[in-house]
Order: structure tokens, then sequence, then C-alpha cells
């Protein structure tokens, strides 16, 4: 790296940074130079250690060897504290908030008393914030009752009241509509533009170029490179980060429609977490087809899985998968009909984590033979299909008897659809199937997907990144305020979705 | 094997502070221990008393395991204990004429039905009203630690009697004894056979692993189609039927009848027994065996020793204390690697060998 010797010394500099875990080198002598009022992308693989490295300058980890250097002094970031002192913070994937309190007081919560100031002021100072996202959250509400997207929001906006220097996101628009994202990432621009700096981490290619000045590859726990966005392409990029050439993007084979497999008509339920109730919505799916659900986080779409799987109970209207009337059917008896289901916080609602491989195969497996007889289990056999389900869905995992917590997240994600499809459901209901994963795994994911429609079943699709659902999708339903507002086909140009998304409905006899 | 190393750690820090604090208050705590360890395990009586009072414990501290394993947190097992001993006399009172291998199963069967029966009427409470289950449970208790004794006090009180008990149950109903110089019955061999029942009910059967499932992760159950209200009627019912069967044994092996004060807080006691085991049969049944013995030897102590009986509470106390804590010291020490481990830090998705572009 060229150091200009008139330059002042850099916000951040990481040297020879070396984090090893048992058997795993995370970061292996990793540089890094972040400079005050620039926006950062670090792109990386699931397992390139970029997690390690912002568990590192967050103080959560302690590394083996390597030295960090702030404003030109060294510093020892031992502890979360130490970091926040030097007005470090971290955005995390996985947000830390507590659900019962209110945003006000999460977003002040673990401040001293002078730092907070009266709660009033506090408050203005909040809603002066949230003004700024051109949200509707308000400071009083109840962490729990926002959405995803939303929770995340919360947590920037913590940050920020922090007088962040360095604000470290960690994939901060995976949750996020696309609109959404580029005000984070406005904001994120007039924090660095006050003379701080903002690190981003994601997989995203268009984000690097629209919104990175720099960006640093990871592979492999090593810094690879760093460059100006402007002078480099996305290929270069990627060839950088997997250390080889993708494969082209799947092409869907062109297919005539089937029978319709699952039907929801008129669906209405109460509102979950998202704060938005069905409201009347219906859509199809037919065999042999994928239906992708676009759409603004926290427009129902968790409603409408869990109203799906009979997890929500239904006000009004009527599901239907194969013309067997699963309204009145429980969880377990509309799995056994035929849909599955990748449920979209993995986390929460797919994996037990305290489980090896082998239990939470048989979590997705149920009460089936041959795995379970007579209220037996048999785990000779449910040992058996989880060594298949590794190897037809390359999980990368030791055994089937360690923690299924030990693998990352792409891998679980692997382990969570390999056992879906052992059922060899009619429809899959896949939300968010690629949330968070790295290139090889989401790759294999969207594969399986188009597998599931080349065999004739069906896919009901649910994702917040538009890309993904226009290259899957077969026809494609925006959902907006519990509702689907409007139809489009992966031709339609993203201006059009977006505006749907958003909630401006299109013109009379467009919808199909 | 490590969580093994730790409590044994815990414990002996338990017993060192105990040291301490009765060091500091003149007691010599060289002698309190010998006397603790010979009134506890010193003579085969001993033992054997000592293992009288294992039965009950065991078996109640099964009973919260269980429940606690599926997160359903109980405390109700005092009152499950008290109608399976009441199930089990009125059982074996009903049936003067049966055949000892007919009515000792089957006054067991009695109690463990009436554990079941008290243990489910929580679940149901908890399934249907949203009753949590901590308070459920302990009001649950009352109602029955006091209907027995109103039923004592009366409708099945020995005829001609001045003490609250129930007439001795037929012969045929009484567990015989292992010895004939100590009190102790072949129920012992129950808690053992109860143990490996748990173990088989937890990793052999669905119902274990829904219930373990569900205890883990409400919603990862949920979306597989595991009903969270089955789970806990199941849980409530073998949890209940557990610790109806430790009120069977007292009734027919110990005291041969129904009375006041049989139950001597085991359901209570139980509670820290299974946490300390770690709700796993095994370390439950090692865990009871231990508190048994100290329970034991605690009489013996006093007596030999002059340590009041409160110190043995204490030193009680002190083990939870350090085996619970010391977990919690422990994941604390952890916390750095656990954080990491909670973000994917998975090896590397290419070899570093790959060769640079």
């Amino acid at each position: 790296m060229p150091a200009d010797p008139a330059a002042p010394p850099p916000l951040l500099r990481v040297e020879a940074l070396t984090k090893s875990f048992p058997g795993v080198i995370a970061n292996d002598r990793l540089n890094l130079e972040v400079r005050a009022g620039e926006v950062h992308a670090v792109l990386g693989e699931n397992g390139a250690g970029k997690s390690t490295l912002m568990n590192i300058l967050g103080g959560r980890l302690a590394p083996d060897a390597g030295e960090i250097q702030w404003e030109g002094r060294k510093v020892s970031l031992a502890s979360p504290r130490a970091a926040a002192a030097l007005g470090i913070a971290m955005v995390h994937q996985h947000y830390l908030l507590v659900p019962r309190l209110s945003v006000l007081e999460n977003v002040t919560l673990g401040l001293p008393r002078f730092a907070r100031g009266r709660p009033a002021d506090a408050e203005r100072r909040l809603r002066a914030l949230l003004g700024q996202f051109e949200t509707k959250i308000d400071p009083r509400q109840a962490v729990e009752t926002l959405s995803v997207g939303e929770r995340q929001k919360v947590e920037i906006i913590k940050a920020l009241f922090r007088q962040v220097r360095l604000l470290i996101l960690d994939e901060p628009t995976a949750a996020l509509a696309p609109h959404e994202a580029r005000q984070l990432f406005r904001i994120g621009r007039a924090v660095a533009a006050q003379g701080n700096a903002v690190i981003f981490i994601t997989h995203r290619m268009d984000e690097v170029h629209a919104f990175g000045d720099r960006v640093t590859v990871l592979r492999a726990g090593r810094n690879v490179g760093t460059f100006a966005t402007a002078e480099t392409e996305p290929r270069a990029l990627v060839r950088l980060m997997v250390g080889r050439e993708l494969a082209p993007r799947s092409v869907r084979a062109p297919r005539a429609p089937g029978a319709v497999l699952l039907e929801a008509v008129e669906l209405a339920t109460a509102a979950g977490e998202g704060a938005v109730g069905l409201d009347r919505l219906s859509l199809e799916v037919r065999a042999g087809e994928i239906v992708g659900i676009a759409g603004v986080d926290g427009n129902g779409q968790d409603e409408l899985v869990e109203a799906l799987l009979g997890l929500r109970r239904l006000r009004a209207g009527r599901i239907t998968l194969n013309s067997q009337d699963l309204s009145s059917l429980d969880t377990a008896a509309i799995l056994a009909g035929g849909l599955g289901v990748v449920p979209g916080d993995r986390h929460a609602a797919a994996i037990i984590e305290d489980f090896d491989l082998r239990q939470n195969v048989l979590l997705g497996l149920g009460p089936t033979p041959p795995w379970v007889r007579g209220g037996w289990l048999d785990w000779r056999r449910i040992g058996q299909t989880t060594t298949e389900i590794v190897q037809r869905f390359q999980v990368r995992a030791p055994r089937p008897e360690d923690p299924i917590a030990r693998l990352s997240g792409g891998h679980q994600q692997r382990l969570v659809l390999g056992r879906v499809l052992h059922r060899e459901p009619r429809v899959l209901v896949a939300a968010q199937p690629t949330r968070g994963l790295d290139v090889g795994s989401a790759a294999l994911v969207r594969e399986r997907l188009l597998g599931m429609r080349a065999a004739g079943r069906g896919v009901l699709l649910l994702s917040m990144d538009l890309d993904e659902v226009l290259e899957l999708s077969d026809r494609i339903a925006v959902i907006f305020a519990g509702r689907i507002i409007g139809w489009a086909t992966p031709t339609t140009s993203r201006t059009e979705i977006g505006l749907l998304m958003t909630g401006i409905a299109p013109r009379r006899g467009e919808t199909p | 094997m490590r969580t093994l190393g730790l409590t044994l750690l815990s414990l002996a820090a338990a017993l060192a502070a105990g040291a301490g604090l009765m060091a500091a208050v003149g007691i010599d705590p060289v002698t309190a221990y010998r006397e603790l360890g010979l009134g506890g395990l010193g003579t085969p009586r001993n033992v054997a008393e000592t293992l009288l009072r294992f039965c009950p414990l065991a078996l109640c501290a099964l009973a919260v395991a269980v429940g606690f394993r599926a997160s359903f947190f109980t405390i109700g097992v005092e009152g499950q204990f008290y109608f399976g001993a009441l199930g089990t006399a009125l059982a074996a009172l009903a049936f003067p004429g049966l055949p000892p291998l007919i009515l000792i199963p089957a006054a067991m069967a009695a109690g463990m039905a009436a554990g079941a029966v008290w243990g489910l009427l929580a679940g149901w409470l908890k399934v249907r009203f949203g009753v949590n289950e901590v308070i459920g449970t302990l009001m649950l208790n009352y109602i029955a630690v006091l209907f027995v004794q109103y039923l004592l006090r009366g409708p099945i009180r020995a005829p001609g009697s001045e003490v609250q008990f129930t007439p001795l149950i037929p012969a045929a109903a009484m567990l015989p004894r292992v010895v004939p110089w100590a009190r102790l019955s072949w129920g012992i061999a129950v808690p053992f056979l109860a143990g490996y029942a748990v173990q088989v009910f937890q990793r052999r059967t669905w119902a274990g692993f829904r219930a373990q499932a569900f205890g883990a992760n409400p919603l990862a159950a949920r979306y597989a189609g595991i009903s969270g209200s089955r789970s806990v009627l199941v849980v409530t019912a073998v949890s209940g039927a557990l610790a109806g069967l430790a009120g069977a044994l007292v009734v027919q092996g110990e005291f041969h009848r129904l009375q006041a004060g049989i139950g001597a807080d085991y359901g209570y006691t139980a509670i820290p027994i299974a946490l300390v085991g770690q709700t796993n049969p095994a370390g439950t049944l090692v865990t009871a065996f231990l508190f048994a013995a100290m329970d034991v030897g605690a009489t013996m102590m006093q007596l030999k020793a002059a340590v009041p009986l409160p110190m043995v509470r204490l030193l009680e106390g002190l083990m939870i204390l350090f085996v619970v804590g010391g977990r919690m010291v422990l994941s604390a020490g952890l916390g750095r690697r656990v954080a990491a481990h909670l973000r994917p830090v998975s090896p590397p998705a290419v070899p570093p060998a790959a060769p640079q572009p």
C-alpha cells in the first residue's frame, strides 16, 4: 500500500492481524487501512474472515497477533467498551435489541446518564435521527412490534446516537428494500462526510460500486487487495473473492405452467410482529413454476408464510394444496399434505442450535417412517438420511453428531433445504432462502429451487433480494400492506416493481 | 466429561467455603465433615438409610428434570408427590384381598396415575389458559397438600386414631425389605429403572424428542409441525407420574400408610438436585444420592460435632450456588469464544493454496 508521508494517519490501520480457532485460521496476517471520510466496503465469501475481523475491531475477540492503530497510535481493543470508547460501533446481522423495551430505551440502553441527557432531549434527538430515515418508527414503540428491517434501522440509529467515528455495518442491506438501502447509504455517506468512516460488509457487487469509495477483498483470512471502487470492475472483484471464475448464473428453461398446486383465496389474518395482517390476499402456484413475492419487509410476508403453514389463524379465506383444503388443518398435517418450508429466520425458526445435525434433520422430517415408527426413533436411519443430505447438498460438516451451531450459516441453510426437500414437498415455501449466505451456498439453493421447478413442483419464493426474485421467478407478485398489489414478470422493469413495492398500484389492466 | 469435572470442582469449592464458614463460627470443619460422611455412609445401616432417602428424592428430581428439559419449569412435584401417595394408599386400602404380585404394582400404578393427573392439570391450565407453570404448579401444590391434610383429619383417618394417618396398608401392598435390619425396601430398584426409562424417553421416543425440541426452540418446533400443547401435556403427565411414583414408594416401602408430613419437602429439594444434575438422568441420580447422604449424615454431624442443622442446609445452598454459578462463571469466561461461535466462523471457503489470479 503506497504511503503518502504528507497525508494524516488513517483512522484505522490493522497490521498483520492473526486469529485462529481450533483447526481454522480465520485471519491470517491481515492488513487493512480505513481512512477518515470514506465508505469502505469489505467483500468476501462466508468464512473469508470478515466476521472475525469485525469482532476483533468491536473488541469482542482478542487477536493472537498483529497490531491495531487508531489515528496513528497503537491501541488495544480489549473489550467492547474499549472499542466503543474510541467511537467504533457495529451493527450485526443478528440484531442485539431487547424486544420488550421501547426504541428509545434500546437506543439509550447502557449509556451513562450524562450521555443520555434528559429523557425529553434524548427523545428529541432520536426523533430527529428517525426523521432522516423516513420511517414511521415511534421512539416509544416496543422493539418487538417492529419488523426485521425496522429493527435494523434501530440498530444503526443506536450507533449514530453514540457519536460514532467508525461505523461497521455487517451485511446491512440483507433485509432492506432498494429504496431503504439507498437511504441507509445516504446516511452512511453523511456520517463519513463528517470526518468519520463507515465499513460495510457485503456480498453484493452493486452495493460495492454504488456506495463504496474503496473496497477490500478478503479471501481465506487475508486481504487480497484494496482498490478504489471507481478503478475496479465487478468480475475482477468476484474472481479475487472466490479465487475462481463463477459459473454463469442459472438460466431458466421456459416451461408451460401446469395445474394449480397451491391456491390461496382472500386470506385475512390478524397482524403479526410486522404489524401488518393479510388483507384479502390471493395467489396461486402452479406445477412447474416459481412464484416470487417481492415487497418491502414488514408488508405481510411473515404473516403469509405463517398462514400457509397453519401457524397463524385465518380470519377469512381458504388455502388449498392439490385441491385438499388446508385451511383448518394443523401444521403437521399441512406439512404431511405436501407443503414444505424454508423459514425466513434460520436461527429462530429453522434450526435448534443446541441440537446436532441428526436431531435437526429429524426435526424437519417429522414423526414419519422409516425414521420414526410407532413413536420410536430409529437413529441409525436418521443418521443415514443425515449423511445422505450432507452429501447431496455438499454440507461442510464434520460428523452428523456434531452440533449444528458449528456450521457456518450457508451450510446450516444447505441442511435446512436438504431436509425439507427430502420429504419431496409438492410446493416449497422458501422465505429469504439465500439471505446472508456465501456465494456458493446461495448458488446451490437457487439451483435446487430451479430443480423443484423442473421436476414439476411449485415454489413460492419470498425474498428481499429483488435480483433473486427477478432471476428465479416465472411470475412475481408484489406484496404491500398485506395484499398483492400487483403482478409482474421477470421482464418487468425494476423501477415498475419498485413503485409497486412502495404501494403505488399499477394502472388498470396491467394485472395478468 | 468437562461438565462433570466442573461439577466436582464446584462441589469441592462449596465444601471449602462451608469449611470456612464453620471455622468462622467455631466449629471444627474436619470433625464436622467426618461425621457428615460417616453419618451418611459410615455403616451399612447408614447407607441403607441414605438409600431410603434417595428413592423419593431421585424420583422427584427426575420429575423436575423431565419438565425442565422441555422448558416446563415445574414447581409442582410436591403436590404431585402427595397425590401419588394418596392414590397408592387408597388403592392399596381398597383391595386388601389381592395377592402381592398384583397389588404391589397396581398400587404403584395408582400412585403414578394420580400424580400424572395432578401434573396434567397444570399442563392443561398452561395450554388452555396460558397460566404460567411456575405459578400454576405452586398453587396446585397448596391445594394438593391441604386436600390430603383435610382427608387425613376425617374421611380417611384410621378409626380411633388421634394421629393424622390412614390405617396401615395391607401387607400385600408393602414392598419387601432388602435386609431385615434396615427399613430399605426393594423399591430401591425403582429410581434406577425410572432413570433408565427417562433416558429412553428423551433419547429414543418421538414424544421425548418433541418435548426437548419445543423446550429448546419453540418457534422452530412449531415450524416443524410440533404441537406445543401436546408436548406440554405429555411432559406434565410423565413428570407427574414420576412424582406420583415417589409418593407410592414412600407409602409402600417406608411408612406403609399415608400420613401428614410424609413428603418432607422432597418436591422442593428435588429442584436444586435436578439443576445440579444438569437435568440428565444419570447426573440427577448421582446428585440425589449425594443430597440423601448429606441429609442422613447431617443428623450425625449435629449430634457428634454439634453442628446445627441449618449449617447443613447452608452447605446444600452453597453447593447449588457453586454448581449453578460455576457454570455461569465458565460461560462468562467463555463469553468471547461463544460470541465468536455465534458468528459464522467456518473454515476458509477456498483452500489458502489457491493460485492468485
